[in-house]
């Protein structure tokens, strides 16, 4: 039996909050195959955060497992913990404020070192840790730099490499880019690109930009309070999208493209942000509702695309 | 950490010495102290009177040029006297202050960072000794150990912890959700080594303000106990010892009380505006006009 | 006739060593009613700052210079008292971040109705009224009159602030990044609304570094770099036939649905700092163009068709314009 480099299997996450429960997170499960890579997506609240900090075990889960190369890692006492955190690195929204700010760049890039490799000496730990920033195309003035000198790509960059210092095979990445201005986005972006083929990387990509699923990743999952609302091949769910929510997300987003310029349509001035307690959490957002949405939670099924809607459009 | 203050420490001094080119006053009192800590490490270099030494042949002399501030009841130069009476205050105040962080600190950073029943539990106790009215608990543990400076000093500093250990648990609170400590989570740091080299020195800006801002009241404080008794005994000179045994003449011979009080008055003063400067020159939003 | 924003030769100043620096530089722009212009820029471009100069709320440390109309009334060097005026009456602004942007320990009501009677002398029920209308006209309902800023969402709250900044019916909005934080469905709903505003005969101007917020809503386009507008003119024009390097590498650069894994073409380099700013042209060492004479002197203005204007030695021509669709 093979293992893949990250499976997830039916985790939940649960807060306590003024009004009641939420649930960030509803049994979650995918799994990411070696040299493949995966997205979430969707819009603030539906868990996708969570879901990247749960997964990481920054935060423990409710229910369910989080597998790296086949062993159970939520599960897990601290120290084994810490032995399967090799298996991945993390690489978060604000460059700035993910680096320590009292070391210099290659210390926080040597960090890895220390913590999983305390037999190799001070120097040797420099060395690697020069040799990665090299590779992510950071120039050797910076290396003996304070966080604060640098700019927001060159920092993300920085990150990425203390992230891959380790050789993982996983990255989780939590919104690398939106931080970053366009110009410095594509640039990060390629790079991420060609790490990713050079070192046959896998990445869990979360993001509310749609449009950089594809650049990154084969395949994309849908949420939408707490749940997959649909999961499938980035192409196939992007041209054809079968539940009403991913539908709304492709319109709306604006396409800057001579000829795609949509003519804004008198929308719902109105809309109903918050999510149904019974049944489809969509239901109240969405123009396909029957009776029956209220009464049943669509499962999401296992086909190749599947979608967890009880009337998918096409 | 070492080289991180030093690197901070040069372009720090440069803007420090560009702000006091604005600012005269500042750096006329910044200049003050400067001279007071140099009176203090150069004294036994002086060539000065013994401050210690008993003259009852020239006591409660009027300032001359022999004796520059005078004698007092016992015949003691008090120019001298203040003069050494310097390295003990400065000594003093980088002693409390050295005491207090170091009880503070870490119990600060214990309770921030464990959260839970040990955060409450180290609160309460911190709060215990802050119940009490400033020098009042001084006065309690001066007169439980005894007299003696180091005794009054340890009084001082014991009361004054709980500020240090707050301003540490609360910039802990806001650093454990920083983004570079998730990292080191992620990484796999174990927790002490979080707490110690992530946490800890981006946690310390703020007891830097705080202590320079005690500095000069614990010149003050400490010069308060002796002079009723509960700090320095003689032989040791000190400015408060100095205007407490003044008591009974310096309403006829003012310069017995005069010119210590002064010391004391001008230190606290000037430290107090060099601190003012410190705290300034680390903000860099003060921008200047173009 | 004279109704709309002019900014004219627009400079903000800042200490620098012993001199200046400039992070806004001689900027020209107009909004006229009933036109939503599009102010395209990255960090480091100066376009909130160009924003804040427009309503007299530069930092005290920034020298402004050039002139700055609205409807006839100039706000550069203008007394407080007056500027207090014209704020909120004539001109208004709503701001990235609407948590806070509002103040936390007022409703919005009571927040409305200061800025209301403020410009009207009108008695308490009468500007409730008007803030109940202008609360309509943003898409919420009265009840919002009585929530803080904390019970509400951030597509709520920016439609709160875009009401209190209607309230007093502007006749321009200057609107910095008002989507940015907000989820794209959001936004889609925000960005209709500014244009219903427009429609109806305000004059906005959008600062964003989104080219397809631009793109979906505005009538004319700047694009700004490092404090000067590079390329200014129609949507059609400036989108389709983009003239200046920088705005076809901001083009090139921004992912759009559908483009696969196809490697995205990056500008290479960073956005200079201000205060380090290469004479001649500021793009000069990122642009695959650049040759000697852009090095020396001030860009030329160029004009490449009605209405279309690009500051550029070697603008590009139409061809490659074409290139993009």
């Amino acid at each position: 039996m093979t293992t893949t480099p990250l499976k997830v299997q039916n985790i939940s996450k649960r807060y306590q909050a003024q009004h009641g429960t939420v649930h960030a997170l509803r049994d979650l499960s995918f799994e990411i195959h070696a040299g493949r890579s995966m997205s979430i997506v969707g819009e603030s609240g539906c868990g996708k955060t969570t879901a990247a900090y749960c997964i990481a075990g920054l935060q423990p889960v409710d229910g369910g497992t989080v597998y790296f190369a086949g062993e159970n890692f939520s599960g897990a006492s601290r120290g084994q913990q810490k032995r399967l955190r090799r298996d991945f690195g993390i690489v978060f929204q604000n460059p700035l404020s993910a680096l320590n700010p009292r070391m210099r760049i290659w210390q926080n890039v040597a960090e890895p070192l220390r913590v999983h490799e305390s037999a190799m000496n001070s120097s040797t730990q420099q060395l690697q840790a020069e040799f990665m920033l090299e590779r992510v195309g950071l120039g050797r003035q910076h290396f003996r730099a304070f966080p604060s000198e640098l700019s927001g790509g060159q920092l993300q960059r920085v990150v990425l490499a203390r992230a891959l210092i380790l050789n993982p095979k996983l990255v989780i990445l939590d919104e690398p880019t939106s931080a970053l201005d366009v110009s410095i986005q594509a640039q990060v972006l390629n790079l991420l690109q060609e790490l990713r083929d050079t070192l046959g990387l896998s990445y869990l990509f979360i993001t509310h930009n749609l449009a950089l699923v594809e650049v990154l990743t084969d395949e994309v999952m849908v949420m939408y309070a707490g749940r997959v609302v649909e999961a499938g091949p980035a192409e196939v769910v992007f041209a054809n999208p079968r539940h009403p929510y991913t539908h709304e997300l492709i319109q709306s987003i604006p396409d800057p493209t001579p000829g795609k310029w949509k003519m804004l349509r008198s929308i719902d001035v109105n809309p109903v942000q918050q999510f149904a307690d019974s049944g489809c959490a969509f239901r109240l957002r969405c123009v396909n509702a029957r009776p029956a949405c209220s009464e049943v939670m669509p499962p999401l099924g296992n086909q190749a695309h599947a979608v967890a809607c009880l009337h998918p459009l096409l | 950490m070492p080289s991180s203050t030093t690197s901070h420490l040069v372009p720090w001094l440069a803007r420090y010495i560009a702000w006091s080119r604005r600012n005269i006053f500042a750096a006329a009192c910044a200049t003050g102290f400067g001279l007071i800590v140099l009176m203090a490490l150069l004294a036994p270099f002086l060539g000065l009177a013994d401050p210690t030494q008993i003259d009852f042949s020239s006591k409660l002399l009027r300032p001359s040029s022999t004796h520059w501030f005078g004698t007092d009841g016992l015949g003691r130069d008090i120019f001298s006297g203040v003069v050494y009476g310097a390295r003990v205050s400065l000594l003093v105040a980088i002693g409390v202050v050295t005491i207090a962080a170091s009880i503070g600190i870490p119990i600060g950073l214990v309770a921030g960072y464990a959260g839970g029943w040990i955060d409450t539990t180290l609160m309460r106790i911190s709060d215990v000794f802050l119940a009490f009215p400033p020098l009042l608990l001084p006065i309690t543990l001066a007169a439980l150990l005894g007299p003696g400076l180091l005794n009054a000093m340890c009084a001082v500093a014991i009361s004054w912890f709980p500020w240090y250990a707050r301003i540490v648990r609360s910039t802990v609170l806001t650093v454990r959700s920083d983004l570079y400590v998730q990292s080191a989570r992620a990484i796999g740091t174990n927790p002490s080594s979080i707490a110690l080299r992530h946490v800890l020195p981006n946690s310390l800006s703020p007891v830097v303000v705080q202590a320079s801002l005690d500095f000069g009241f614990a010149i003050l404080t400490t010069a308060s106990l002796s002079f009723i008794g509960m700090g320095a005994v003689p032989p040791t000179v000190e400015w408060g010892l100095m205007v407490a045994s003044s008591r009974s003449v310096f309403l006829e011979y003012w310069w017995t009380a005069m010119f210590p009080g002064l010391a004391i008055f001008l230190t606290v003063f000037f430290a107090n505006v060099v601190v003012d400067g410190v705290r300034d020159s680390l903000d860099p939003k003060l921008g200047r006009q173009p | 006739m004279s109704s709309g924003l002019f900014i004219n030769n627009l400079t903000l100043e800042f200490a620098h060593g012993e001199g200046r620096a400039a992070a806004v530089n001689r900027c020209d722009l107009t909004i006229r009613p009933k036109e939503i212009v599009g102010l395209v820029g990255e960090s480091g471009s100066g376009k909130s700052l160009t924003a804040l100069a427009c309503l007299g709320l530069t930092p005290p440390n920034c020298r402004v210079s050039g002139s700055v109309r609205v409807d006839g009334d100039q706000i550069i060097g203008t007394s407080e008292a007056k500027l207090a005026a014209l704020r909120g009456r004539k001109i208004a602004m709503i701001f990235q971040n609407p948590m806070t942007a509002l103040n936390p320990y007022f409703t919005i009501g009571s927040q409305m109705d200061g800025v209301i009677r403020q410009h009207f002398s009108l008695n308490r029920s009468e500007a409730r009224s008007e803030a109940v209308a202008a609360l309509q006209q943003a898409g919420l309902t009265e009840s919002a009159l009585s929530r803080y800023p904390h019970q509400m969402s951030g597509g709520q709250l920016q439609r709160a602030m875009i009401a209190m900044a209607i309230a007093c019916k502007p006749d321009v909005l200057i609107a910095d990044e008002p989507t940015t934080a907000l989820d794209v469905t959001v936004q889609a709903r925000i960005l209709s609304l500014l244009r219903t505003l427009a429609d109806q005969g305000m004059g906005i101007l959008l600062i964003t570094h989104d080219l397809g917020v631009v793109a979906q809503v505005a009538d004319r386009a700047a694009v700004m770099y490092s404090g000067s507008i590079v390329e200014s003119g129609d949507l059609k024009q400036v989108f389709s036939a983009a003239a200046h390097p920088y705005t076809v590498g901001l083009m090139q650069s921004s992912p759009v649905m559908g483009m696969g894994r196809r490697k995205l073409l990056a500008i290479p380099g960073v956005v200079p700092d201000f205060r380090n700013r290469l004479a001649g042209c500021a793009f000069r060492d990122r642009c695959t163009q650049a040759q000697e004479v852009c090095s020396a002197g001030a860009t030329p203005r160029t004009s490449v068709a009605a209405g279309h204007e690009v500051h550029c030695h070697f603008p590009i021509g139409q061809a490659l314009g074409a290139q993009l669709t």
